[in-house]
């Protein structure tokens, strides 16, 4: 089924939280009336739950690059030193 | 981008210290510390993103209380397993202020991250700019170089479908293969 950019901005607005509560009546209503627009609405939650989980994969790998970046770097010794002092039985 | 990691970097200097002592004091591991707060920074990151929350004093209390409430649910309440979201959803709720998605969600999201990659590097960082780091259309379209907020929300409906595609296509091949 393809749709314009203003009907997938409306269901986003919907499914993100962002509609007045009219707009999100009518979207609960026609989901429950419209099983081929109830599946598009699912796929498309879908799609933003992944994206999401894709930005907090790429945020983890840059954590652990700042984390390697302090543990391993001449110019942070001290603060590496500081932390491990805190593990040493 | 750079912004964000130089802001990380910062916090991770102010903030990680108190958080592996408090770890080391209860037994736990460097590894163990460095798992907690990291997840901890996830949270806070997500959170202050979600609600638009400008913490200018409190980020480092704030850092720690979730970095605390975390090691106590993982490793005194032995729930390792029990991801992010599951965990947070009971802190935030303490708070008045939850976001939590639903378990099955989550499955979704974890078995395609790998597939979105399909969708092009340019486009997923376009779509988690929006969507997780939550910029707007002027600052994405300078930051990807579009010429206004307009050709970026063209460019970021087309990336949209794309991945709207591909999850929907893995999950109908994962549902055909366990039935």
């Amino acid at each position: 089924m393809k749709i314009s950019l203003n009907e997938w901005q409306q269901r986003e607005n919907c499914l993100l939280g962002n509609a007045s509560g009219e707009q999100q009546a009518l979207f609960e209503a026609r989901q429950l009336l419209d099983l081929e627009f109830r599946e598009a609405v699912h796929w498309q939650r879908a799609a933003y739950t992944a994206i999401r989980a894709c930005g907090r994969t790429q945020l983890r790998g840059e954590l652990k690059q700042i984390h390697q970046t302090l543990f391993t770097t001449l110019e942070h010794r001290t603060f590496a030193e500081k932390i491990r002092a805190f593990f040493r039985k | 981008m750079a912004d964000r990691q130089a802001v990380f970097m910062t916090l991770y200097k102010k903030c990680f210290p108190s958080v592996a002592h408090y770890i080391a004091k209860r037994g736990g591991t460097l590894d163990e510390a460095e798992d907690v707060f990291q997840d901890a920074l996830l949270a806070f990151y997500e959170k202050t993103r979600e609600s638009q929350l400008h913490l200018a004093q409190d980020e480092g209390a704030y850092v720690f209380g979730i970095a605390r409430y975390l090691w106590k649910k993982r490793y005194h309440e032995h729930q390792r397993q029990t991801s992010l979201d599951e965990l947070m959803a009971g802190y935030w709720e303490d708070q008045e202020n939850e976001w939590s998605q639903p378990a099955e969600q989550q499955v979704v999201a974890q078995r395609v991250v790998r597939v979105l990659q399909a969708a092009g590097q340019q486009c997923m960082r376009l779509l988690t700019a929006f969507y997780y780091e939550k910029l707007d259309m002027v600052e994405i379209a300078s930051r990807f170089g579009f010429s206004g907020a307009r050709s970026a929300t063209a460019q970021k409906f087309k990336c949209l479908q794309k991945v709207k595609q591909l999850v929907r296509q893995k999950s109908l091949q994962y549902e055909d293969f366990v039935e």
